[in-house]
Formats: structure tokens, C-alpha cells, sequence
């Protein structure tokens, strides 16, 4: 007996240990594994279904109670208990109670920058959504199939019906906690103590890096659960991205509650005319193929590659992956990391919707930032070490030169929207202890943070081309350039950056380089002529600090010589804008273009 | 590292798997329902539903899913049917010390009926901690959790197996 427990735990113990002792039976283990091996071979055995074979098999109790789990496809049922295996403890028995319960019955209010766009009941039973709402002044009832993927909506006044099916499904499936419960299990959370629902005790939990709607991987939950029956009470889904804030708060909930099973009867009443009451989007098509041709110089197609980092001591790179932007596809976003020789992926990793990420070699860490969380991970495997939250929306990261510091721009928007430019700041985390050190404040808004090699100078680089260099110890500002994208050269001894100076050719860009020593500008490059403005996003040193490459969002890709400024390596250009751009061993390098292509250029020198 | 864990990242062919894990998947079944025509039930529903896995695709470690798989599977059997063996079948093996027997055997069954009211995640951890000996990182790694989740489901899995042996006895003194 501890403390904690109060119960007699010796008797437990006496309990297995007799449990342990009683002896196996030697014939019957020979029998289980000769029937298993023989499996293969008896197709009939295989092809009957053991969950619906009362003769011998029973489904699990959750299942057979028809339950809310079997109002999903059976492959989701599938996906869903294995994803079982990786949950965290709290979470997953609160699932696995809800799924358990055969119908609920709740309010839902939508929110878009917090004005109510939609609200309603919904009711959800063996496989059936029955949701009634207001919208546009008219009350509208949904029949969802959740099992065929096909629905109705009734306008009961005006006398018209809707059908709809497939991906049209997605949007009105959305408002559906179970399933945003579900989706949530196998995510991080937090626990935030107690509260009061209702005269009810409630735990609260925080989860993030969710989708509302399945866009975007910033979303947050918060979900307050009956310390009684386990069940949630309240669920709270948050988008807070200031260009697109929606909420969608569920509560009322009424689990069990009695149902007329003519109330989710698929039929259209007689009378009913065939209308378009509701524009339902696609919100999902075809993702692009993936392929990879190294002949071609094509390492990765199919996903834009909107970041890029070498590890030459590995001979790795590593990519963050995005749709395009013309893309109706919603997926989260990805990192992954392949071999710079042989091409082969090592690794990938679903990272919600991570805007930037960094790497330290070093010490065999990546980290990425997704919405207000920062998440530490290893850098050869992807697996993460340790995750926390700041208190900001995160842009840019970077790892100091030994991986012990760690900054990351972030960014404020005005409220209430658009009323005033956003601008923001930089924190430096100590990544061994994981505290926070400094949090810089009110400075424009900042696009890329770097720290000088084997000095203590962190570079803020911001769009207006406010270039600043801070102490990071102290967080003082040291002198302030005009430019942006700064990125520093590997002995630290220059850097270079996107020069406030435009040329007279609006499709040329320029670059200057500057000495850091004394902070002037020692030469400009200029790149070549591309067929658009030129807005140069990524600046790159090779190892050896000898050569610098540009890449420009009108597709061109420039290389000079950085001690005689002249231009080396031409390049055909892309045919989208480059987001970044590496060198990488063996005399390569790496770009990632918005036409969703990771290519691998062969340089002539 | 028992290669045939899975955890190696290659895809092992059904002999390999069917012939490391048999003895397993029928002893976790065993020690849980207490009853060997059960378990030899049990185990074969197992490794059909293991065979549909493995046609569908590799698996991080099977250890983890056969043991998940046996737990769960053998506490719905449970659920539904009490375990046929008889304490009466038990008084007959030894007379010198009957009271002793019963007393054990009790407990055993009490411990099996006990098991069946944990939450599966707390079964499976508790199934794999103390009926397979298995240390909590090599639980972690098998059930692809943390190490601090197997510590807390362990922690409550003991807890209600405690309260819930306690009561049982105590109720069966009256």
C-alpha cells in the first residue's frame, strides 16, 4: 500500500505471480502456429470477415453496440484503431468513451473573425448526420451518410432539395466533433487544469497543430471533458491566422438521446424541386503525382519546396513541402530529407503547417515552427526530441552555431484586421533548458533571423529592408542596414543581402555584400534579366564562402564570385519563383521552385 | 533487438512472423482467460486479422500489434463469456493444501476479471509490463508511445486492479 494507492498492491502482485506459474499447454502453441502459418493458403478463412462470422467471431463491443465508431468507412475504423498504438493516455480513453456511445446530439456555432456565420443542432447516429441550421435567413436540414458519402440538404420553406456527394461532403463533415476528436488523438495536448461546465467539474485540455476544415495545421482545440463520464462537454476549435480567423465552438452536447429513425431518412419529401440551395466547394482534388528524375536533375516533384538546408556532414538535404498556391488541395505540410547522392528519401515527417524551419548539424537537430509551437526534432531521423509554445504566431527560426540558442522571428497583426501593418519581434530560446532568454520587441515585421558563426550576433533581416544585428547575449542593438534577407557568409566575416537599392530594370535584382568588420557595403552583384520584376527571396553562401547564389521569385537563379563579384554558373531560368536555394556537395546545387520541383543543378565550376 | 519485432524497418515474410509470435500471441491470450481451447480461439482471430495487416503494408513492430491485438481480443472473449475452468477442477489437484489453492486460484481469477474492466491502453500496457516481462522502454517502443505514457497506464492499471481485487474480496468474505 503507497501513499497514492490505498488498495493492498501485495495481493496484485499474488495475483499474477500465480497467474505466471500455472503451466502453458506446449501441444496447443504448436497448434496456434501452425494454423497461422496455414493461413496464407486457406483463402476462404482469409476472405470471410471474422467481424461479421457470429458462428465464431465477435466484433469488438464497441462495434457491436453500432456505436459512433462504426458511423466511419471501414477503413477509417481501421486507421483509427491502429492510430490507437500512438496516442497519449488522457486523449485516447476519452475516445475511446466516446466511441462507445452509439448517438449525440449538439449546438454548433461557426465563426469567421468572430462573426457567427452559421449555427445549428446536430445529431449524429449509427452512421447518419442530421444537422439543422440557419443560414442566409432560411432553416436548412442535412442528411449525411457518413458511411456512403452522400447527403441531402431540405429547404422546408422554399421546398427545394439538394443532393451532393464525394468531396462536396467535406465542408458539412467538418462540422463534426467527433471527427475533429478523432483527428486530435494522436496530437500533443496539454493539460489545463479544472473548471465548471454547467454545475459540471470539467478537465480542460489545449491540443494543437490541428486543420479546421482540413486547411491550413494551425488550428488549436481546446476540449473540456465531464470528470464524471469522460465525455466531452464543450470542444473549441480556433484558427487564429489574423487573414482567415475561424471558430467553431461545439457544446450542448447530449450524448445517447432518444432518435426518431425517420429523422434521418434519406428521402426527398414529395414536392421538392431540385435546387442549388448551398454552393458546397470542393475543398479537395487530386493531389500532383510525386516523382523523382535525377537525370533530370529532379530529386523531388509534386509538392513546392518552400525551404531548403544542407547537412554536408551527412550529405543530406531537407526540404519543407507546401501545395502550390493555385492549388485546391488542402494537405499538411511536410518535411522531409533525402540523400544529395543517391536521391533516397531518408525521412518524412507531417509538420501541419510549419512556415520555416532549421537546422544545427552540429548537434543533430532540426526545428520547425508550426503556428506558436516550436518543435526540436533530430535531424537524421525527423522524430521529435521536445516541443513548447511561445506566446506569438512564429515566421522564422534559426539555431545558433553549437544548437544551444535558438531565435525565431514572429509577427503581431494589427487589430482588428488590416488596420495598421503588422510588425513583431524575435525571442531567443535557450534550447538545452528550453527557457526563454530574450524576447526582442516591437520591430518591424521580421522575415529571417540568422546568427553570425562563432560570434554572438544574431541578424534580423525584416521586408521594409530594415536589416538589424543584435548581441544576442544581451539583446542590444548593434547597427542597423538597409536590406533584407540578410544571411552572413560561413567565417562570419561578411554578409550579404537583398540591397534597398533597386536597379533601373525592375526584372534585375541586386545584392550587396557587406563587411561586416566595417559594416559597409564592399560590392553589388546584380543578377540576370528575368522575365518578371525581380523579387529575390533566398541568398546563399557555398561552404567555402567563395561562391553566393541568388534566388529570384521571377525564376532566375544567379551565381557570382564573391571575392570578384563576377558572375559565374547561368542558369536557364525556372519556370516558377524560386523560394530558396542551397549549395550542396559534389558541386550541386539545390533549388525549390513554386512549379513543385526540389531540382539538383550540376554547377560548371 | 528481436528481428522479428519489425522494428528493423524491413518487411518479414508471414513464416518468420507466424512462427516468432505463435507462442506469444497464445500466452498473452492464456494468462487473460485462463482457459486453453479459449486462447487457441483466440489466437487464430488474431493472427487473421494480423494477416490482413501484414497484406496491407509493413508494420513498425509486431510485437506491439500482435500483443495489442491478443489483449484486446482475448478481453472481448472475456467480456462476453465467463472462462470455463471450475474452481472446483482445482480443489481435486492438491488435497494437502486446499484452502492455499483455492485461495490462489481466486485470486487469478479475480486478477482475469479484474483485467477486463481497464481501458485498452492500460491492458495492453499491463499485459506487456507484468504477464510479458517487458521492460516499459521496449513497451514504449512496441506501442509506439512515450515512456511516461507506459509509467502512467501502468500506474492506473494497478490502481483499478488493486481497488478492484479489494473489493472483490471483501465482498466475497460477506
Amino acid at each position: 500500500m503507497s501513499a497514492e494507492n490505498p488498495f493492498d498492491e501485495s495481493e496484485l502482485d499474488d495475483a499474477v505471480a500465480e497467474i505466471l506459474v500455472d503451466p502453458l499447454d506446449q501441444a496447443a502453441m504448436e497448434r496456434v502456429c501452425n494454423r497461422a502459418l496455414n493461413i496464407p493458403k486457406d483463402k476462404a478463412l482469409v476472405e470471410r470477415n471474422p467481424m461479421t462470422s457470429a458462428s465464431r467471431i465477435q466484433p469488438p463491443r464497441w462495434l457491436r453496440i453500432g456505436g459512433l465508431a462504426s458511423s466511419f468507412a471501414a477503413s477509417v475504423l481501421f486507421v483509427i484503431w491502429l492510430s490507437s498504438l500512438v496516442t497519449s493516455n488522457a486523449l485516447a480513453e476519452i475516445v475511446e468513451h466516446v466511441m462507445q456511445i452509439r448517438s449525440v446530439k449538439f449546438a454548433y456555432r461557426l465563426q469567421y473573425f468572430d462573426e457567427t456565420r452559421q449555427s445549428g443542432t446536430t445529431m449524429i447516429r449509427d452512421g447518419m448526420m442530421r444537422i439543422e441550421n440557419q443560414f442566409s435567413g432560411h432553416t436548412l436540414v442535412s442528411l449525411v451518410d457518413l458511411k456512403r458519402r452522400e447527403g441531402l440538404m431540405l429547404d422546408d420553406e422554399r421546398k427545394l432539395v439538394q443532393e451532393f456527394s464525394g468531396q462536396q461532403l467535406t465542408g458539412l463533415n467538418s462540422i463534426n466533433p467527433i471527427r475533429e476528436l478523432i483527428a486530435a488523438k494522436d496530437k500533443s495536448f496539454k493539460s489545463l487544469g479544472s473548471d465548471s461546465i454547467d454545475g459540471k467539474t470539467v478537465d480542460v485540455f489545449k491540443i494543437r497543430g490541428l486543420s479546421i476544415m482540413g486547411i491550413g495545421g494551425e488550428a488549436e482545440m481546446t476540449l473540456w471533458v465531464d470528470t464524471t463520464t469522460q465525455l466531452p462537454v464543450k470542444i473549441d476549435m480556433l484558427d487564429a491566422d489574423p487573414k482567415s480567423k475561424t471558430q467553431i465552438t461545439f457544446d450542448q452536447f447530449h450524448w445517447n438521446p432518444v432518435a426518431d429513425a425517420d429523422s434521418f431518412a434519406m428521402k426527398i419529401p414529395n414536392g421538392y424541386q431540385d435546387a442549388e440551395i448551398f454552393t458546397v466547394p470542393e475543398l479537395e482534388s487530386e493531389a500532383s503525382p510525386e516523382s523523382q528524375d535525377l537525370k533530370q536533375g529532379v530529386l523531388f516533384a509534386g509538392r513546392v519546396p518552400s525551404q531548403v538546408e544542407v547537412d554536408y556532414k551527412r550529405g543530406t538535404v531537407t526540404a519543407l513541402l507546401r501545395e502550390q498556391e493555385s492549388s485546391s488541395v488542402r494537405r499538411v505540410n511536410e518535411l522531409r530529407q533525402w540523400d544529395c547522392g543517391s536521391g533516397e528519401l531518408l525521412w518524412s515527417a507531417e509538420v501541419g503547417g510549419a512556415g520555416d524551419f532549421a537546422v544545427c548539424p552540429a548537434k543533430n537537430l532540426l526545428a520547425v515552427v508550426l503556428g506558436k509551437e516550436i518543435q526540436l526534432r533530430k535531424l537524421s531521423t525527423g522524430e521529435i526530441v521536445r516541443s513548447w509554445a511561445s506566446n506569438h504566431l512564429l515566421g522564422c527560426v534559426a539555431f545558433d552555431d553549437g544548437g544551444s540558442r535558438l531565435a525565431h522571428g514572429y509577427i503581431e497583426w494589427a487589430r482588428p484586421a488590416n488596420s495598421a501593418p503588422p510588425t513583431g519581434g524575435v525571442e531567443i530560446w535557450n534550447v538545452d533548458t528550453g527557457r526563454l532568454e530574450h524576447d526582442i520587441e516591437h520591430l518591424d515585421r521580421v522575415d529571417s533571423v540568422e546568427f553570425a558563426p562563432s560570434s554572438h550576433s544574431l541578424l534580423v533581416s525584416s521586408t521594409n529592408f530594415k536589416c538589424r544585428l543584435y548581441n544576442s547575449e544581451t539583446a542590444e542593438l548593434e547597427y542597423s542596414l538597409l536590406g533584407r534577407n540578410a544571411t552572413f557568409s560561413p567565417d562570419g566575416k561578411h554578409l550579404a543581402m537583398v540591397s534597398a537599392k533597386t536597379s533601373p530594370n525592375k526584372s534585375i535584382g541586386r545584392v550587396d555584400l557587406v563587411s561586416v568588420d566595417a559594416m559597409q557595403v564592399v560590392r553589388s552583384f546584380v543578377t540576370g534579366k528575368g522575365d518578371d520584376d525581380s523579387y529575390l527571396l533566398s541568398l546563399a553562401f557555398s561552404a567555402d564562402g567563395s561562391s553566393l547564389v541568388a534566388g529570384d521569385w521571377n525564376g532566375t537563379l544567379s551565381q557570382w564570385e564573391v571575392a570578384s563579384g563576377e558572375s559565374t554558373s547561368v542558369f536557364e531560368p525556372l519556370p516558377a519563383g524560386v523560394h530558396c536555394v542551397r549549395f550542396a556537395p559534389s558541386n550541386q546545387l539545390i533549388s525549390g521552385c513554386e512549379d513543385a520541383i526540389l531540382r539538383v543543378h550540376v554547377l560548371t565550376q | 533487438m528481436d528481428p522479428a519485432s519489425g522494428d528493423e524497418n524491413g518487411t518479414l515474410d508471414w513464416e518468420t512472423i507466424a512462427r516468432t509470435h505463435g507462442a506469444r500471441v497464445f500466452r498473452v491470450a492464456y494468462r487473460i482467460l485462463g482457459s486453453t481451447q479459449d486462447a487457441e480461439d483466440v489466437s487464430q482471430d488474431v493472427f487473421l486479422e494480423a494477416f490482413r495487416v501484414y497484406q496491407s503494408g509493413s508494420v513498425q513492430s509486431w510485437v506491439g500489434l500482435l500483443v495489442r491485438l491478443a489483449t484486446l481480443r482475448a478481453l472481448d472473449h472475456h467480456r462476453r463469456k465467463r472462462p470455463s475452468v471450475s474452481l472446483s477442477e482445482r480443489d481435486c489437484q492438491s488435497a494437502h493444501d486446499p484452502a492455499g489453492r483455492i485461495v490462489k486460484a481466486e485470486l487469478a481469477e479475480g486478477l482475469r476479471r479484474a483485467v477486463s474492466t481497464l481501458a485498452d491502453q492500460q491492458a495492453t500496457v499491463f499485459v506487456m509490463a507484468f504477464y510479458e516481462q517487458m521492460s516499459r522502454d521496449a513497451i514504449a517502443k512496441a506501442l509506439d508511445i512515450s515512456p511516461e505514457a507506459v509509467s502512467t497506464s501502468l500506474y492506473k492499471a494497478r490502481q483499478r486492479l488493486s481497488k478492484v481485487l479489494h473489493i472483490s474480496r471483501e465482498e466475497s468474505h460477506r
